[in-house]
C-alpha cells in the first residue's frame, strides 16, 4: 500500500542542508553529513564514535552558550538513537531542563527522557525541576513536564507529584487538562493504590466541555475498564452519548479525510465492547447506535475502513445480537472482496470473529472461494490470519481437508514458531475431530514428522490413550505402520517414543511368521541411532522387555543388550536395564510386572512406601542409621511469613535452640547407636562457634543452651572458644601447655564432663554484662577470653623442680611426645655413630651413654641421670668433640672448666655428612622446662682448628634441662643468633652465644688460642660490659687467665639480668693480652638483639584475654609481605624467632605471649590478611612494646 | 498502545526512533534492524501489518522512509496505519513538504511534534491544527 495523498518531494542534500538548517552549526552539519553518507552500520559507527568523542571534549569546556549546549544535546540525542552510549552527557541534559527559555526547556526535558528510562537513577535529580515546572503557569512548560512524568518517573517518586497532577485537572487550559489525565492514567499503571478516589474528577473529565479532553479521559477509562469492569457500567449513558455526538457530526474539527474524530470513535468502540461482553442488557442499549454507526460510515476511505473493522469487533464481543451480526457479516463481505489486501487480511479476521459467534456466516459460497484463494497466498500475515479462521471453521466434515491443508502450511513455513503452533492447533484439532483411530494416528505422525521439533507430551499422551483405547484391530493396523515406520532413516524422537511404546504393547498382535523376532531385531537396530532424547533409549528397552516378556524367553540378543547397555550412559538407562535382565530371569514375574494390554489400568502408587516397611525394619535391627530430616527449612518458612514491608526489630530465632531441640530428638533416635557423634551438631558448633553436647552423652535432657554473643545492644563480648584443629594440627604449643581439655568439640568422650562444666561457667560469663573496653577491643580478645582459666602453667612459676616438669609431661600434646622420643632416638642413634667414630675410650661414656639412652623413653629418669653425669660433663664433652669427626680435635682436647653437659649439635655432624641444613636439636640431659637452650649455627670457618658446632648449653646451675624450644612444634628447634665472633686476631678469638634461662641471658665466652706460631698467650684479662638495661653480676664481668695454651679454650658466662627495657643493647668489652712479650688490647662490641631477652610464657587464652585487657601499653603495626602466607607459617616463624610462646592459632589470627626473662610479660597479637600481617603488642611498657614490636617486623622481614 | 514509532530509511538506517516503552539501547538496535529487515522483504501488494515477537508493526512507505509502529496486539491495524499518516501530514504542514533531511536535521522538533500528538503510547491529539500551534509557541513565533 505505497499510496499516499500527500507528495513529499526529495530535495538534494546539499540544498536541504542550506534551506532547512542554515542554523546549525558546521559540527552538527558534520555530523549530520556522515550519517547521510554513511553506506553500512559500520560506517555509521565510525562517525558517531568520533562524534561522540568531540562531543565529549565540547562539554567539558566551561564557556558554552545555551544555544551551543542545545545542539550539543541533540548531537548527543543523535548518537543514542544509533545505539551509542553517550552516558557522559546526561549530566548535561538534566542540568540544561532547568533552563528558562521554553526551547531549551523542552530540548533539555526532551534530551532527558530519551537518555534515560524509569529506573534510571539520575533521574532523581530530575525531580526537582519537575516539580517547579509542575507549579508554573506557562502552559508548554506545564505540558511538557507532564510528558516528562510519563517517560520517567516510576512509583516511588511520583507520589508527591501527584497532588499538583490532580490540580491540574482542573487546570483552565484545554492541553494542561488533557495531559492531566494521562499522567494520572500512567499514575495508575504504575500502581493502583497510587489512584484512589478520583471519581469526581473522572466524572467531570468524561463531561469536559472540550471533546479532546473527554477523548483522554477515554483512554484512561478504557485501561480502568479493563481491571475492574463492573464498577464503570454505569457510565454506558455517558460513553453512548459522547458516540452520538460524534457520530452526528458535532466535532468538526476533528474531522479526517470524513470520518469524524476516527480514533476517539474507536476508543469508545472498545470501550463499549468490553462493557457490553457477556452483559445482554448493556449491549442491547448500544445496539441502537452502533447499527447507526455501522450503516453510515464511508468504506471508500481507510479510516472509515478502520472504524467499520472496529464495529464489527465489537459487534462480535458483545452479547450477539441478530440484526447487528447480520450488517456485521455484509460489512465483512465488502472487506473480503475489496481490491485491497490489507482489507483482504482485515476481513478474514472479520471473519474469523464471526465464524466464533456462529458458524454459519462462513457458508456463503463466494466468501468461502475468497478464502480459498487466500489460502494460496504467500503473504505471512495472511497465512496466519487464514489458520485462525481454519481452526474455527472445522467441524468433522472437513477435518480431513483442513487438517490436509494445515499440513501444507507447515511444511511450506520455515519459520519453526509457526510450525510449532500450527502442529499444536493441528493435533489438538484432530484430537476433537478425529474421524477415526487409524486415521488420527497417521495424521499426528505426519504432523510430528512435519513440525521437525520436539512435540508436546500432551501430544504424545493423547495418541496413546486413543490407541490404547481402540479396538485391537486398529492397534494391530497401527502396529504394523510403526513397524513400517522405523525402518525410516531419520525419525523425530517422539515418534520413535511413541513407535516403541506401540510396538511393545501391540507387537504381538502382528501377524505373519517370526514377526515378535522381526519386531525385536528392528527395535533392537534402533538402539544404534543418535538420538535428541536421551530417555528414548528407555523407550526402546521397555518395548524390548514387552516383547520378551510377550515372547516368553529372554533372547540371547536382547540378553546381550541389556549386558551391553548395564555400564556407562544414564543412570537412568542403567538402572532399567538392570531391571530388565533381573526380570527376565523370572518370566512369569515378568508377565506379573509388565501384564499385557493394562495400559488404560491405572497405577497405584502408594506415597508412604508402605510395602517397603518390612525392609525398613529389617535394615534398622540390622544396626542401619535412621533418616534424618532436615528440619530447618520448616522453622525457616514459618519464620518468614511475616509481612514482607515489614522491618523486623527482634532478633532472629537462636538457630542453636532450634539445633538443641533437634539434637534431643537424635539423642532419643539414636540411643542404639552408642558412639556416634551427629556431624550436623558437631559442624555446626565449629561454625557458630558454641560447643554443643554431643548427643552421645547420657545427660538428662537439660541440654545447655547456646551462648548468645550477639545481641541488640550489639557483639556481646564474652565469646566463643574453639579448636580449630585437633590437636595434632595445632601447631602452637598451646596444645603443648593449654590443656587439651580446652578443645572439647574434638575429645568429646573424653572430656565431656569437664566442658559440662565449663558451659556453666561461660554461661555465667555470657550472662554478666559485657565491659565497655571487652567490646571496644577486637573480638579477637574476646575471642580469647570467656573461658575459665585452667589451673595449669603459671608465668611467675619457678621453674626448676622436677615435678613442675612431670606435670608438664602429663600434659604435653602427642605431639610434643613425639618429638621427645624422636629426637630421642634419633639422638641415641647419632650419639651411637658419635661413639663409634670416637677413637677414645672415655670412661664416663657410659653414664653419658646411660643418661642420653634413658632421655627416650623417660625424660624424667633422664633428668635424674643426668644430674649425676653433670661431673663428668667436661669429660662428655671432650668425647663429643673427638668423635664429631675431625681427628685434629683430639690431640687438642682439653678439660674445658665447663659446668655445662655437651648438647650435641648434631648439625655439624649431618653436615659433614650430607650437607643438611641446620637443625638444631637440643636434647640435653640437663633437666629444666623452661630453659631453653640456644644453638649456634655451624660457624666453620675454613681452615678453623676448633669445632665451633659444638654447642655446649646448659646452665651454670645444677639440674638445668633444656628443653627445645616448643614454640615451633616442628622438630627442628629454634635457631639462635650464630655463635657470633667478638673479635679475632692472629692470636686469640673470642666467640660467644647466648644462652637463654628463663630470669637471665647468659652470654657464654669463649676465647681461643689460635696463632701459629703455637705460643701460649698469657696474662689474658677479659673485661665485659653488658648492656645498660641488663645487669650482670659484678663480680663475673671480668675474667682473668693466667695462660692460654695453644688452641686451648677458656670459657666464660656472664649471666645478665634483666632490669629496664632499651631498644638498643649491646655488649661491649675488652680484652688484653699478651704474647710473646707483646701486649695486645682488643676491643668488641655487640648488638645483643632484644629477642634473647624473650621468653615463651605459657598461658591459656582466657589468661590472655585478661591479660590483655588490663595492659595498656601498646603498639600496632602493619607490616606488607611480599606474598601470601597463612596466619600459622607466620605466626610460626615470629615465635620461634622472638622467642614468644603461640597461644592459639585461630583462623587468620594467633595470639602469642612472651615475657622478658620472666618479668614483664608481653602480648601479641597477630591478624594475618592475605599479604599484610597486622601486629599488636601489648605490654607493661611503650618501650618494652617497642622493643618486641622491632623484633617482630625483623621476624617478618626474615620471612619475606 | 503505541509501543514505538521509527522511521527507517531504504537500507535500514535508522533516522527517528521514538519508544513509549522501556527497551535496552542495544536491543534497540537490533529491533529497529530486524524490523527494517522485514519491512524490506515486502512487496507493494503485502498487507503492510504483521506480527513480530508478542506484538504487531505497523508501517508505511513515503518515497525512501518506512514510517513503523509498533503496536499491541488488539490495536486496530487500519486505526493505527491512518494515525501515521495523519503524523506524515502533521510534519508536512510544519516543515513546508517534509523531506529525509528535515526530519534528521530537525530531530528534537520532530520528537517534539510526536509528543503532542501521543503521550504513554495514546493518541491524545489527532488535530494538526492544535499541534502547529503550540509547536509555534514553542518556537517563539507567536
Amino acid at each position: 500500500m505505497g499510496e499516499f495523498s500527500i507528495g513529499l518531494p526529495e530535495i538534494g542534500h546539499h540544498l536541504g542542508f542550506v534551506v532547512v538548517h542554515g542554523q546549525r552549526s558546521k559540527g552538527f552539519q558534520a555530523l549530520l553529513h556522515g550519517i547521510a553518507a554513511a553506506k553500512t552500520k559500520h560506517e555509521e559507527d565510525k562517525i558517531v564514535r568520533k562524534e561522540l568523542v568531540s562531543l565529549k571534549d565540547h562539554l567539558r569546556s566551561s564557556k558554552l552558550t545555551a544555544k551551543q549546549i542545545r545542539e550539543l544535546l541533540i548531537r548527543l540525542i543523535y548518537c543514542e538513537m544509533l545505539g551509542h552510549d553517550a552516558s557522559f552527557g546526561y549530566i548535561n541534559a538534566i542540568k540544561y531542563a532547568e533552563q528558562s527559555a521554553l526551547l531549551d526547556k523542552k530540548t533539555g526535558y526532551l534530551a532527558a527522557s530519551i537518555f534515560l528510562s524509569r529506573n534510571h537513577n539520575l533521574v532523581c535529580l530530575l525531580i526537582n525541576t519537575i516539580q517547579k515546572d509542575l507549579k508554573s503557569t506557562n502552559v508548554v512548560a506545564k505540558s511538557t513536564v507532564l510528558n516528562v512524568i510519563c517517560n520517567l518517573v516510576d512509583a516511588e517518586k511520583i507520589p508527591p507529584l501527584l497532588p499538583f497532577i490532580v490540580a491540574a485537572l482542573k487546570d483552565k487550559r484545554v492541553e494542561i487538562r488533557k495531559k492531566a489525565l494521562i499522567t494520572l492514567k500512567h499514575a495508575h499503571q504504575l500502581s493502583e493504590d497510587l489512584i484512589t478516589n478520583i471519581d469526581e474528577e473522572l466524572r467531570s473529565a468524561i463531561s469536559d466541555r472540550d471533546p479532546i479532553v473527554v477523548s483522554a479521559a477515554l483512554q484512561f477509562f478504557h485501561t480502568l475498564i479493563k481491571k475492574n469492569l463492573s464498577k464503570y457500567r454505569g457510565y454506558l449513558k455517558v460513553f453512548l452519548q459522547v458516540l452520538t455526538q460524534v457520530v452526528e457530526g458535532k466535532l468538526s474539527e476533528y474531522n479526517f479525510h470524513g470520518v469524524q474524530a476516527p480514533w476517539i470513535q474507536i476508543k469508545l468502540l472498545k470501550i463499549l465492547a468490553l462493557l457490553g461482553q457477556q452483559n445482554k442488557s448493556c449491549s442491547e442499549s448500544m445496539s441502537a447506535t452502533l447499527l447507526n454507526m455501522m450503516k453510515s460510515l464511508p468504506t471508500d476511505c481507510n479510516i472509515g475502513c478502520a472504524v467499520m473493522f472496529e464495529c464489527i469487533r465489537t459487534t462480535t464481543t458483545i452479547y450477539p445480537l441478530k440484526t447487528l451480526l447480520d450488517l456485521a457479516a455484509k460489512k465483512t463481505t465488502l472487506f473480503l472482496t475489496s481490491n485491497s489486501t490489507d482489507l483482504k487480511c482485515l476481513g478474514i479476521t472479520a471473519m474469523t470473529w464471526l465464524v466464533e459467534v456462529n458458524t454459519s456466516y462462513a457458508g456463503d459460497e463466494k466468501l468461502q472461494q475468497v478464502i480459498i484463494k487466500c489460502l494460496d497466498d504467500d503473504d505471512k500475515t495472511i497465512g496466519k490470519k487464514i489458520l485462525e479462521l481454519l481452526y474455527k471453521i472445522t467441524n468433522s466434515e472437513n477435518i480431513c481437508v483442513i487438517c490436509k491443508r494445515l499440513l501444507d502450511y507447515i511444511r511450506s513455513t520455515t519459520e519453526q514458531s509457526i510450525r510449532n503452533d500450527v502442529a499444536k492447533n493441528l493435533a489438538q484439532l484432530a484430537n476433537q475431530y478425529a474421524p477415526n483411530i487409524t486415521w488420527y494416528v497417521d495424521t499426528i505422525n505426519d504432523v510430528i514428522q512435519a513440525a521437525d521439533s520436539p512435540v508436546q507430551p500432551d501430544v504424545m499422551h493423547s495418541l496413546i490413550k486413543v490407541v490404547a483405547a481402540g479396538e485391537s484391530d486398529d492397534q494391530r493396523i497401527i502396529a504394523t505402520q510403526y513397524l513400517e515406520l522405523i525402518k525410516k532413516a531419520t525419525l523425530p524422537d517422539s515418534l520413535i517414543q511413541i513407535a516403541c511404546w506401540v510396538l511393545g504393547e501391540y507387537g504381538i498382535l502382528i501377524q505373519g511368521g517370526s514377526s515378535l523376532d522381526i519386531v525385536s531385531s528392528q527395535l533392537i537396530a534402533l538402539l544404534d541411532r543418535k538420538f535428541e532424547d536421551t530417555t528414548t533409549h528407555g523407550w526402546i528397552m521397555t518395548a524390548i522387555a514387552k516383547l520378551t516378556r510377550h515372547i516368553g524367553v529372554y533372547s540371547p540378543e536382547a540378553n546381550r543388550i541389556m549386558d551391553r547397555y548395564r555400564t556407562g550412559f544414564p543412570a537412568e538407562l542403567r538402572q532399567r536395564c538392570h531391571e530388565i535382565n533381573v526380570l527376565a530371569s523370572d518370566i512369569s514375574l515378568m508377565k506379573n510386572a509388565l501384564p499385557s494390554a493394562s495400559s488404560e489400568e491405572d497405577i497405584k502408587v502408594c506415597s508412604s512406601l508402605s510395602f517397603l516397611d518390612n525392609f525398613v525394619a529389617k535394615a534398622l535391627r540390622a544396626g542401619a542409621l535412621t533418616y534424618q530430616q532436615n528440619f530447618s527449612n520448616n522453622q525457616e518458612t514459618s519464620e518468614t511469613k511475616k509481612a514482607p514491608h515489614e522491618l523486623r526489630f527482634e532478633p532472629y530465632e537462636d538457630p542453636f535452640s532450634r539445633q538443641l531441640g533437634l539434637a534431643k530428638e537424635t539423642l532419643e533416635q539414636l540411643k542404639e547407636t552408642p558412639s556416634h557423634v551427629s556431624p550436623e551438631n558437631t559442624t555446626t558448633s565449629y561454625l557458630e562457634g558454641n560447643v554443643v553436647q554431643s548427643p552421645t552423652r547420657n545427660e538428662p535432657a537439660s541440654l545447655p543452651t547456646a551462648r548468645t554473643v550477639w545481641g541488640p545492644s550489639g557483639y556481646t563480648g564474652n565469646k566463643i572458644r574453639k579448636a580449630s584443629e585437633g590437636p595434632d594440627k595445632v601447631v602452637q604449643s598451646s596444645s603443648g601447655h593449654s590443656s587439651s581439655g580446652d578443645l572439647p568439640v574434638e575429645r568429646p568422650s573424653q572430656k565431656c564432663k569437664e566442658t559440662t562444666g565449663r558451659f556453666q561457667e561461660t554461661k555465667e560469663n555470657e550472662r554478666s554484662p559485657p565491659s565497655n573496653s571487652n567490646v571496644d577491643e577486637s573480638p579477637n580478645i574476646a575471642l580469647f577470653a570467656g573461658i575459665k582459666p585452667k589451673s595449669k602453667t603459671d608465668t611467675s612459676k619457678k621453674i626448676e623442680t622436677n615435678t613442675t616438669y612431670d606435670s608438664q609431661t602429663e600434659d604435653t600434646s602427642p605431639s610434643e611426645d613425639l618429638f621427645y622420643s624422636g629426637t630421642g632416638v634419633s639422638l641415641e642413634q647419632r650419639f651411637v655413630k658419635k661413639l663409634d667414630l670416637s677413637e677414645q675410650n672415655v670412661e664416663p661414656e657410659v653414664d653419658a651413654d646411660e643418661g642420653r639412652q634413658s632421655r627416650a623413653p623417660d625424660l624424667e629418669r633422664e633428668f635424674m641421670a643426668t644430674n649425676q653425669t653433670k661431673n663428668t660433663s667436661s669429660h662428655n664433652t671432650d668425647l663429643l668433640l673427638d668423635s664429631i669427626g675431625n681427628d685434629n680435635f683430639q690431640e687438642c682436647l682439653q678439660p674445658l672448666p665447663v659446668v655445662y653437659l655437651g648438647l650435641l649439635k648434631t648439625t655439624s655432624h649431618i653436615e659433614r655428612k650430607g650437607q643438611i641444613p641446620n637443625e638444631d636439636i637440643v636434647v640435653a640431659p640437663l633437666l629444666d622446662t623452661d630453659k631453653k637452650i640456644s644453638r649456634s649455627e655451624d660457624s666453620v670457618r675454613q681452615g678453623s682448628i676448633l669445632d665451633d658446632d659444638i654447642e655446649i648449653g646448659g646452665l651454670s646451675e645444677a639440674g638445668n634441662f633444656l628443653k627445645q624450644d616448643s614454640a615451633c612444634g616442628e622438630d627442628s628447634p629454634k635457631k639462635d643468633g650464630d655463635y657470633k665472633e667478638l673479635c679475632i686476631d692472629s692470636n686469640l678469638r673470642l666467640v660467644t652465644c647466648s644462652v637463654h634461662n628463663q630470669s637471665e641471658l647468659i652470654m657464654l665466652l669463649k676465647l681461643t688460642n689460635h696463632n701459629q706460631s703455637r705460643a701460649t698467650i698469657e696474662g689474658i684479662s677479659l673485661k665485659i660490659e653488658p648492656p645498660s638495661n641488663l645487669i650482670a653480676d659484678p663480680s663475673r664481668t671480668e675474667f682473668t687467665v693466667e695462660k692460654l695454651s695453644f688452641l686451648e679454650t677458656m670459657t666464660e658466662e656472664v649471666s645478665m639480668k634483666y632490669q629496664y627495657p632499651a631498644t638498643r643493647m649491646s655488649f661491649k668489652g675488652t680484652l688484653r693480652y699478651s704474647v710473646s712479650k707483646n701486649s695486645k688490647v682488643l676491643n668488641f662490641e655487640q648488638e645483643v638483639p632484644a629477642r634473647h631477652l624473650f621468653r615463651p610464657l605459657t598461658m591459656s587464652t582466657e589468661q590472655f584475654g585478661e591479660k590483655w585487657t588490663s595492659t595498656s601499653c601498646d603498639v600496632r603495626k602493619h607490616v606488607a609481605m611480599t606474598s601470601r602466607r597463612s596466619c600459622e607459617e607466620v605466626v610460626n616463624s615470629v615465635a620461634k624467632y622472638i622467642r614468644f610462646e603461640a597461644v592459639d592459632i585461630k583462623g587468620s589470627e594467633a595470639i602469642l605471649a612472651g615475657s622478658i626473662l620472666g618479668n614483664d610479660v608481653c602480648l601479641l597479637h597477630v591478624n594475618v590478611a592475605n599479604t599484610d600481617v597486622e601486629l599488636w603488642i601489648k605490654s607493661s611498657g611503650k618501650k618494652l612494646s617497642e622493643m618486641v614490636m622491632k623484633e617482630c617486623l625483623s621476624a617478618c622481614d626474615r620471612l619475606n | 498502545m503505541f509501543r514505538y514509532i521509527l522511521i527507517l530509511t531504504k537500507e535500514g538506517r535508522t533516522r527517528f526512533s521514538k519508544y513509549y516503552v522501556d527497551i535496552e539501547r542495544e536491543d534497540r538496535v537490533l529491533t529497529e534492524a530486524e524490523i527494517g529487515r522485514k519491512c524490506l522483504q515486502r512487496r507493494a501488494d503485502q498487507c503492510t501489518f504483521m506480527e513480530y515477537k508478542d506484538h504487531k508493526i505497523v508501517y508505511r512507505r513515503y518515497a525512501s522512509l518506512y514510517f513503523v509502529a509498533g503496536v499491541d496486539v488488539d490495536e486496530n491495524e487500519l486505526a493505527v496505519s491512518e494515525f501515521i499518516q495523519n503524523i506524515v501530514e502533521t510534519l508536512n504542514s510544519y516543515f513546508k513538504n517534509v523531506t529525509e533531511m528535515h526530519i534528521m536535521c530537525n530531530l528534537d522538533k520532530v520528537h517534539m511534534i510526536l509528543d503532542e500528538m501521543i503521550m504513554n503510547g495514546d493518541i491524545i491529539e489527532p488535530r494538526k491544527k492544535n499541534v502547529l500551534a503550540m509547536m509555534r509557541v514553542v518556537d517563539g513565533k507567536t
